[in-house]
This record gives structure tokens, C-alpha cells and sequence, in this order.
């Protein structure tokens, strides 16, 4: 699927083309972003049901709203200020985070130890079954620990360790200031430092 | 605790690579001397180590579809003729609120009217039609300069209107018996307590009388002479409001019409009276000798007191009455 992706196309171009019906070109931005934005909430919100239908609600509302769309940012900061706006929301209205965040540990530790066995079976080249284990429960504590973060910490954290943004994107995604960003960014590693202890050490 | 901060802030922007030049310097100047920091930058590393491994979770294969669906489906269910219908219901409320707000006001003022119609000051002038008049002078009448009337004590058995504006008046009878009417002058007078305001003259066939009083005293006056009014042969009256001035002639005046316009509290309501008179007098065209008068009722008596009653105080009327023999 990700083949059909049409990378040599720009945002602008393919927003422009949106705002006069083209459907194609909603269906390339959709496809662009569409992994990036999931990840991005299912580490938020630790819910993969949540995820698909809140990544699912960011782009009928971005497709929705593009004509609003001035450009003054990125598509992909608008984009994922939308994601990041409805995902916020949704873990603020959710009393059962801490229930699903242990649901979401054992979704997440299945479709990894499926993707482990299926990788052990198929490359020759993969690290021993003790190796994989091992991971496997380092991702499991590692994501423990994120929920135990408030939104706001684990947001920052989430948007520049696993989506990969520099501060200044991740300021314009939250529309706070960069020192903000920064101070946040630092009380959320140090609290994942705490949580996960030795593990760190 | 502040530099610790400071501190993990920068180490965070070292292992991110947010650092200026120069916090880049300072920043690997302090890991080169301190232990601890090392230690730090180490533990938080292998912390964003951890998190970028994650692995990356791709979204449903059907998410797209969905979206497109949903897209769809609400792009369907947006029926134009709604909106549509929307906005003319909108543009309906809206009027309708406009036209209400116009009957309300519309609804306000004539009320507002009508209260005021109700509560109206006595003094304002009415608008009444103009009345046709026969060669009538084309006369301007000035309000009379008085002086402001103090507020004293009255009595309520007597209150009556009084004239805000004073005017001058010439009643000239003729009479076939002058020494008759000369009494019945000189008696109302007396009646009216105005003999010190009065002066009278005689000349050949006439005598005149003058005398300033209030509307009251005049009216006792004209109580007195209205039973031998249908023997004048003629009475005709001149009004001016200052003397100098040009006066305005009503024929075949009565006593009441005498005493009503010497009622009138301004000089507008009096020419408006007068105007009226003339014409009605001049409908008639009948002589004053064999006119029955309107019966004046006669006025109450005054205070004996020393004091003598506050409208009569208000003596702003300047009456001469000339009677002539009837040639």
C-alpha cells in the first residue's frame, strides 16, 4: 500500500488539489500520513481501537476543514495539531486510561511477539530467541512507563522521540513556547528515568 | 535545584541536537570535566534509546477506506436544500424579529401619545383650525410683560383660573338712559372694592370710566350690567394687549364673551377667543340692543379680610368703558 504513494508530490500541491475535489489527492495525503499519525496517537492514547478511530477523526476533519487551510504552517504541523488537539481531548474525557493502558500493554506485547516469531521464522539473520524476549519486555516496560506520564509530558516526548520532531515543530504542533517544550521535554525523560530505574542504570 | 534543570535541559538538547554553537561548547566543556553529568547524559540517552525503539505501529489497512467512506457518507447526508433552507429560515426569524421590533415601537408611541395627550401641560397652546374671519385686522398680539406672581395662600372656594397676561380693553356702550348705567358702573365698582383704582370723567353725552382690576373683579362689574346689556343699542369692544397698540374691534360683544376672553391665562388663547367671537358676532348680525346675554353668574363674595384674596392681586385687566347716548 505504501508503494502507491506518490512521494514526489508536495503537500501544497496535493492540498491545492484537495481544496478543488480532487480525490486522488486526498487519498495520497491520507496514505502519506496515515502510519505517522497512528503511531503517533496509539502512543498517546495506548489504545489501538482508540487509535484508528481518533487517526480516523483527524483526517475527516483535516479533509473536512482543508479549505480553511492558509498555509501558514506546514500541512504536516497542521495536520498533526489536529491529531495531537482530538487525541488530548479524548485522554482528558477517558476515566479509563490506566485500564486500557494495561490493555494496550498486552495488544502491544502480542503483535510484537507475533512480528518477533514471524521475523525469527523467516530471517536467518535474527538474533536468538533470548534476544528478541528480552526486547520484547523492554518495549513492554518502556511502554508502561509512557503511560505513567501525564499528557502533556508524555505528548512531548511521544512527538519528538518516536515521531521524530525537532522543538520548534513540536512547539507549533502544541502551540506553546519552545521553553516550554524544552522544560517539558526535560521533567518527562527524568520521570522516565525514575520509572524505569535500573533498566536505565 | 534551578542549575540542575538548566542542566538536564541542556543535556537534553545536546542528545537531541537542538544546541546553539555556544551551548554546544559549554555543554562539552562540562561533560568533559564532570563525572556526574556524563552519567546524566548516559541514562538519559539510553532513555530516548528505548522510546525510539518502539516499534512503529502501522495503521488498519481499511483505515483509508474508512475515511473515504465517512467522507462520503457525511458529504451525502450535508443535502443542499437544507442548508438552504436554513438560511431562509434564518432570514425569516430574522425579519420577523425586525417586524416585531417595529410593532413594539410603533405600539410604544402611539401610547406614548396618548399618555401624553392625557397628561399634557394646560398652558401649551392647542393647535385648533384656523377660523375664517371677515375683514379681520391683521393684528400681532404680544404677551403682556407681568411680573412674576408670588405663591401665597388662596381661597379654594374662590380659586379660579387666572390671566397670566394682562391687555387693555375699550367697551364703548350706548345707551338711551346714561345716568341709569352710570349708577349700576359706579356701584359694581363699589362691590368690587376698586374705587381706589377707578377714575371717571364725564363729557358731553359720554362718560368714561377707568379701572384696572383681575378677571374676577371684572367679571362682578359685567354681573352688574348684564341686566340692562339688551338695552344698549350697541357694544363693541376694543382689545389691545399694550396700549399703542392696534386694537382689535368685536361688535356686538356680551358680557360673558367679555368675561371669558379676560379668563384667558395667555394672549395666544386670547386671540384665538377673540378671533372666534368675531366671528360669530359677525354670523349674527344682530345688534346688541335686544340681545339677551348669557347669564353671568355672579361671583362669590370676597374676603372681608384686610387682606384682600391673591387674584384679585392679579389686577392685570385695564378696562375703560365709555357710555355714549344713543343719537
Amino acid at each position: 500500500m505504501t508503494e502507491r504513494v506518490n512521494i514526489n508530490i508536495d503537500d501544497t500541491v496535493l492540498v491545492e488539489r484537495c481544496k478543488n475535489g480532487d480525490l486522488a489527492a486526498m487519498e495520497v495525503l491520507i496514505l502519506r500520513y496515515q502510519n505517522r499519525i497512528y503511531n503517533v496517537i496509539l502512543k498517546m492514547c495506548a489504545n489501538a481501537d482508540d487509535a484508528a478511530e481518533l487517526t480516523q477523526d483527524t483526517f475527516v476533519k483535516v479533509l473536512e476543514n482543508i479549505n480553511k487551510f492558509e498555509g501558514r504552517s506546514s500541512f504536516y504541523t497542521w495536520a498533526f495539531r489536529i491529531a495531537v488537539n482530538l487525541t488530548i481531548n479524548h485522554c482528558k474525557r477517558s476515566v479509563k486510561l490506566g485500564f486500557h493502558s494495561l490493555d494496550i500493554g498486552d495488544d502491544e506485547k502480542s503483535q510484537q511477539a507475533q512480528r518477533a516469531l514471524k521475523d525469527f521464522l523467516c530471517d536467518n539473520k535474527t538474533p536468538d530467541p533470548a534476544t528478541v524476549v528480552h526486547n520484547r519486555e523492554l518495549c513492554e516496560l518502556t511502554v508502561k512507563a509512557l503511560i505513567k506520564l501525564d499528557d502533556d509530558q508524555r505528548t512531548v516526548v511521544v512527538l519528538r522521540d518516536i515521531e521524530g520532531m525537532n522543538y520548534a515543530q513540536i512547539a507549533n504542533v502544541l502551540d506553546v513556547e519552545l521553553g516550554t517544550v524544552k522544560s517539558r521535554l526535560s521533567r518527562a525523560r527524568a520521570n522516565l528515568r525514575d520509572i524505569l530505574g535500573d533498566i536505565i542504570r | 535545584m534551578n542549575d540542575k534543570l538548566n542542566i538536564d535541559e541542556l543535556l537534553n538538547g545536546f542528545i537531541d541536537g537542538q544546541l546553539t554553537p555556544r551551548q554546544l561548547t559549554e555543554m562539552q566543556r562540562l561533560i568533559t570535566h564532570d563525572v556526574e553529568i556524563v552519567e546524566r547524559l548516559h541514562q538519559l540517552q539510553r532513555c530516548k534509546m528505548l522510546l525510539s525503539s518502539l516499534p512503529s505501529a502501522e495503521a488498519p489497512a481499511e483505515l483509508a477506506a474508512e475515511i473515504k467512506a465517512t467522507l462520503e457518507s457525511k458529504t451525502l447526508l450535508a443535502d443542499p436544500t437544507e442548508t438552504q433552507t436554513q438560511r431562509h429560515g434564518t432570514t425569516h426569524l430574522l425579519l420577523r424579529h425586525i417586524v416585531t421590533a417595529a410593532a413594539m415601537i410603533a405600539l410604544a408611541a402611539v401610547l406614548g401619545g396618548v399618555i401624553y395627550s392625557i397628561v399634557a401641560p394646560a398652558g401649551k397652546p392647542h393647535n385648533s383650525a384656523p377660523v375664517a374671519l371677515n375683514n379681520l385686522p391683521d393684528v400681532k398680539i404680544e404677551p403682556a410683560k407681568v411680573p412674576p406672581v408670588a405663591m401665597t395662600k388662596v381661597d379654594h372656594a374662590t380659586l379660579q383660573p387666572i390671566p397670566a397676561t394682562g391687555f387693555n380693553a375699550r367697551l364703548e356702550l350706548t345707551t338711551d338712559n346714561i345716568a341709569t348705567v352710570d349708577a349700576l358702573i359706579k356701584k359694581a365698582v363699589a362691590s368690587a372694592r376698586l374705587e381706589e383704582k377707578f377714575t371717571a370723567t364725564s363729557q358731553a353725552e359720554k362718560n368714561i370710566y377707568n379701572f384696572t382690576c383681575g378677571a374676577r373683579d371684572l367679571e362682578r362689574v359685567l354681573a352688574n350690567l348684564q341686566n340692562t346689556w339688551k338695552d344698549f343699542s350697541d357694544a363693541t369692544l376694543f382689545v389691545t394687549n399694550s396700549p399703542g397698540e392696534k386694537p382689535i374691534v368685536i361688535d356686538s360683544i356680551t358680557p360673558v364673551q367679555i368675561a371669558q376672553i379676560g379668563n384667558q391665562t395667555t394672549a395666544d388663547k386670547r386671540f384665538e377667543l377673540v378671533k372666534s367671537f368675531i366671528a360669530a358676532n359677525s354670523l349674527q348680525h344682530t345688534p346688541a340692543r335686544g340681545i339677551e346675554p348669557a347669564l353671568l353668574p355672579i361671583p362669590k363674595p370676597v374676603l372681608t379680610s384686610p387682606e384682600r384674596p391673591s387674584e384679585n392681586i392679579k389686577e392685570n385687566i385695564r378696562l375703560t368703558i365709555v357710555i355714549a347716548a344713543h343719537k
